[in-house]
């Protein structure tokens, strides 16, 4: 197995449910946002992460780059442990690790020019000066795919897919090894989604990057991702080779995820509806957090132990009943969940 | 006369400081009862002012300029103000994409819902809110009768859109006006809203009329699709066509931008250049400076709407020529 | 490896600096171009007061035989010198002191919000840089506490603490002028500290700031550099609005014969002066300052609703 660039482990991070210090005396309920994640991303590939709002993945992603401090776990980066990162160290530790936004229009100052965001992260770390500087821009905005000409615009004056390439290309000026992609694509349109994709996907070979890529969209984070965590309500339920999970998902979630997502093909099965709602991450159900959901419902182990993610065949961990804790309580999923992609195998003997 | 809705060379412009914006520029289509179509589109596509067009909802400095919106035989563009008031909410009704700002609230769902119900018809104010109530439950929210005197801040996204669609069909609409309803949602929730839809559409026998950038919600919901770019139709044609024989580039560009979900692609197909300024359209075909098998003529002409087969409309020069088609 | 790269006029658009965007969203209201010109015009009579003014404000001149101080306009003294506007009960200039009354007035204005900005300023970028800590509760509160009086109230009360006149603090005399402009600003700063605050924690809560962190700037300088710049335009807004209140606040103080004192001239004292004469008939005594007072509220109010529509957009919609 490849070294792992990056190793998050059992990263918990409880918001106070109250807003100010004043309202918390009375309120002591936490927004359990991230509840005991684990995962690791090896040089050169890409993790996506799924999940509906309230997963907990955009406070994943935050956390990693040390926008969020977690409540406890540990972060894991090239050997160092990204979470006792203080001053100068931490500093030059962000060189290393950048951030890609979701919505281009609040993650570029206003007030600034095209080029004084790129050079910002440069003129911080005190990189390059002068007639360099310049030169160093234009390269940079060149690999976000800008020409030089675009340096003395204000983006305002950028189309949304102009602007997501600027916020690319400031990741991009220190030259990080890791870059955390929280919904690049989300905000765009349909026709510039797949241009900031093929960017996103080529200058991952170019400059061997690692990407941590957040999305809603299935279909995007099957497109870029080598491995994908599915998360549910602060936790991961299914994680491990993206092929294998879309081609046959494991966790009922999962399941029921995929079946949900409308195919551009009027001749695709009908799409399947997952009742109800995501509960409130303040009060989540207890046992398995999907449990009120879960067309396999078990029964009382459901509601009352919490699964573990144990690893399938194929590579894949599922944290799931179904394929967990011997033969006794076993059950094959039944057949009453039709449409589904790929029913879930049996389960093997861990 | 034929069908629920017919449009006509519809003209909208919006006279701006910096010029005037051509949003909806000529477009003719149609739309029969209990039928879905889908209106496909990016950001200024023109899909919204036409919804709105229809409604005649647009403001200064936004005009209709010419043509006819025809519902049930009768041009809505000729009516009194007046009486469009009173068309509006009971045979013709809109739900927004934000559900937040769409919903008064400071009003309980409850209140909005029979709000609409006192302007449109003669139930007594007891009858008004227990209606409320049954819509409320026709839409799936549990426990309706407490959810009534909810807020809408104190609701989800999903039942939000949910209240939404209460309010939009609470006079039994002859047609039902979606904009992005489920953009703003999750996709659990989006395929919810879908099937509450259908299932409504089937019940009332209402035509539904859907906004979207979204080529897959259209391919499971909808019977025919219009594709618009730059404030024209490019495209028309019944789902299973139009997927599979896709005529116009920009429809073909589209599908190819969305990366697969069953299946592998390597690399996405993409649409070079961004979507054009609508002050300063391009001369000839409008999509002609990001089409790949443009010539002297596509950027000279501009090409007609023109049938290619039974029900499959193409604005294109090239269509079907050059591009594989599929 | 072969990129596109965005570079055409197609992708580019016209480039306006954001000066220019400025003007055009300025222009657009007449209105605020009124206020503007209105401004400028008080500015002018500041700046140019000793050239424009025809005699010395303090300079007495007697009226001549079979008339009395006051002088209504257009009035003569025995040596043929013009009263455009009339004169005082003591026999000045009512238009050298108008104008001279108008200087000093902006003088105390500008000089008390420029206080007050900077005082406010800085304690609403602490407290919402730190929103959330004691720094910005304690900040806050004592803020809370002052905006809990009426401003002029809280105004004449300092005056009334530190005594009228030039005062002594410690080593240093304090003039008058400079007494009554840190009055002022005190009474205003926690105004500027509530907007200022507001505006910082909005723009925290943007990704450029989380962009700027990651990037490994200091709180200083993502303080000084990326959200300063942004609170800009609203606290300018502010800045224009809080001007026709401090004119008022001012003329006030000077009315209550509390602020400038004579024979300094000030329009608050000459509308205070007024008084006496109104009902014998002597209104050019108190129109003049009167209307130069009106005129300049008005002026700063359509100039600061100007700026807000066309700087702060977000903000002038919601009032519509």
């Amino acid at each position: 197995m490849v070294e792992a660039l990056l190793r998050v482990r059992e990263l918990v991070k409880h918001f106070p449910a109250a807003g100010d210090w004043f309202a918390q005396i009375f309120d002591r309920r936490v927004v359990r946002a991230v509840d005991g994640v684990s995962f690791e991303i090896e040089r050169g590939t890409t993790l996506g992460l799924v999940g509906e709002s309230g997963s907990g993945k955009t406070t994943t992603g935050r956390v990693i780059v040390r926008l969020v401090e977690p409540t406890r776990g540990e972060v894991v980066f090239d050997g160092i442990d990204l979470l006792k990162l203080k001053g100068k160290a931490l500093k030059a530790m962000r060189k290393r690790i950048q951030m890609i936004f979701q919505d281009p229009a609040s993650s570029l100052n206003p007030r600034k020019t095209v080029g004084q965001i790129v050079a910002e992260p440069l003129r911080v770390h005190g990189m390059v000066k002068g007639r360099d500087l310049e030169r160093k821009l234009v390269r940079t905005l060149e690999l976000a795919g800008l020409s030089g000409r675009f340096l003395n615009r204000y983006p305002h004056e950028l189309s949304g897919g102009q602007r997501q390439r600027v916020g690319i290309a400031r990741a991009l000026a220190v030259r990080p090894e890791f870059i955390v992609c929280d919904e690049p694509v989300t905000a765009l349109d349909v026709s510039i989604q797949a241009q900031i994709l093929n960017l996103l996907m080529d200058l991952q070979e170019e400059l061997s990057l690692t990407y941590l890529f957040i999305a809603h969209d299935l279909s995007v984070v099957k497109h870029v991702s080598d491995r994908v965590a599915v998360m549910y309500l602060g936790k991961i339920v299914e994680i491990g080779d993206v092929n294998t999970i879309f081609g046959s998902p494991k966790h009922p979630y999962t399941q029921a995820l995929l079946a949900a997502v409308p195919r551009p093909d009027p001749k695709a099965p009908p799409r399947k509806v997952l009742r109800g709602e995501v509960p409130s991450p303040i009060d989540p159900p207890p046992g398995c957090r999907f449990h009120p959901r879960c067309e396999n419902f078990l029964g009382d182990i459901c509601k009352e132990e919490e699964p573990r993610l144990l690893r399938v065949e194929g590579g894949v961990m599922v944290a799931c009943h179904l394929y967990g804790r011997g033969s006794s309580s076993q059950r094959a999923p039944e057949e009453k969940a039709q449409g589904k992609p790929n029913p879930p195998e049996a389960p093997p003997f861990l | 006369m034929s069908g629920l809705l017919r449009v006509e060379g519809l003209v909208t412009r919006f006279y701006t400081e910096e010029g005037v914006v051509k949003a909806v520029d000529g477009n003719s289509f149609h739309l029969e009862e209990n039928e879905a179509l889908g209106v496909v589109g990016e950001s200024g596509s023109g899909k919204t002012v036409t919804a709105l067009s229809i409604m005649r909802l647009i403001e200064a400095p936004g005009r209709i300029e010419a043509g006819r919106i025809l519902f049930r035989g009768e041009d809505l563009l000729t009516k009194p103000e007046r009486e469009m008031r009173r068309i509006r909410g009971r045979d013709l009704s809109m739900v927004f994409q934000d559900s937040l700002s769409s919903l008064n609230p400071t009003l309980t769902v409850g209140a909005q819902i029979a709000r609409v119900l006192k302007h449109h018809t003669r139930l007594s104010s007891r009858a008004r809110r227990r209606r409320a109530v049954e819509l409320l439950a026709a839409v799936g929210i549990p426990e309706p009768e407490k959810r009534a005197s909810h807020y809408p801040h104190q609701l989800s996204g999903g039942m939000r859109q949910r209240a939404l669609i209460a309010m939009a069909i609470s006079c039994n609409p002859k047609l039902l006006i979606l904009d992005e309803p489920t953009t703003a949602l999750d996709v659990t929730i989006e395929a919810q809203i879908f099937e509450l839809i259908g299932k409504l559409k089937g019940e009332f026998g209402m035509g539904v009329f859907l906004i979207t950038h979204d080529l897959s919600v259209v391919a499971s919901f909808c019977r025919r699709v219009i594709i618009m770019y730059a404030g024209k139709i490019v495209e028309e044609a019944p789902v299973g066509d139009l997927y599979a024989n896709p005529l116009h580039p920009y429809t073909l560009g589209l599908l190819r931008s969305i990366p697969p979900l069953d299946g592998e692609a390597e690399r996405l197909e993409s649409i070079p250049g961004e979507v054009p300024d609508l002050i300063n359209l391009p001369p000839g075909c409008n999509f002609s400076p990001r089409c790949h098998l443009a010539d002297e003529r596509c950027w000279q002409r501009e090409p007609e709407l023109l049938e290619a087969s039974p029900g499959h409309r193409v604005a294109c020069w090239k269509a079907g020529k050059g591009g594989k088609g599929g | 490896m072969a990129r596109e790269i965005q570079s055409g006029e197609y992708e580019l658009g016209t480039h306006r600096t954001l000066l220019q965007e400025f003007w055009r969203n300025f222009r657009r209201n007449k209105l605020s171009l009124v206020g503007g010109v209105i401004v400028l015009f008080y500015a002018f009579l500041a700046v140019f007061a000793p050239l424009l003014a025809p005699y010395d404000p303090i300079e007495q001149f007697d009226a001549p035989r079979g008339m009395r101080n006051p002088m209504p306009p257009l009035s003569r003294d025995e040596d043929g010198r013009l009263f455009l506007l009339g004169t005082d009960k003591f026999g000045r200039d009512i238009l050298s002191r108008a104008i001279y009354g108008t200087r000093t007035l902006l003088q105390v204005a500008v000089g008390s919000i420029s206080i007050a900005m900077l005082i406010g300023v800085t304690m609403g970028a602490v407290a919402g840089y730190r929103a959330g800590t004691w720094v910005d509760e304690l900040l806050m509160r004592a803020v809370d506490i002052m905006l809990s009086f009426p401003s002029l109230v809280l105004a004449i009360a300092l005056v009334g603490a530190f005594g009228i006149g030039k005062i002594q603090v410690g080593p240093f005399t304090v003039s008058n002028i400079v007494k009554i402009m840190l009055v002022i600003a005190v009474t205003y700063s926690p105004r500027f500290a509530r907007v200022m605050r507001a505006v910082v924690l909005q723009e925290m809560a943007k990704d450029y700031v989380a962009a700027a962190r990651i990037s490994g700037a200091s709180g200083a300088r993502i303080l000084l550099t990326e959200i300063l710049p942004n609170t800009i335009p609203p606290i300018i807004v502010q800045a224009s609005l809080m001007m026709a209140t401090t004119v008022l606040t001012t003329s006030s103080l000077s009315f209550l014969g509390l602020g400038l004192q004579p024979p300094r001239p000030s329009l608050g004292l000459m509308l205070n002066e007024a008084r006496d004469y109104l009902f014998w008939g002597a209104w050019w005594y108190a129109v003049v300052p009167g209307g130069l007072i009106t005129l300049a509220i008005l002026g700063f109010n359509l100039l600061g609703d100007g700026l807000r529509d066309a700087l702060d957009p977000r903000q002038a919609r919601r009032r519509r």
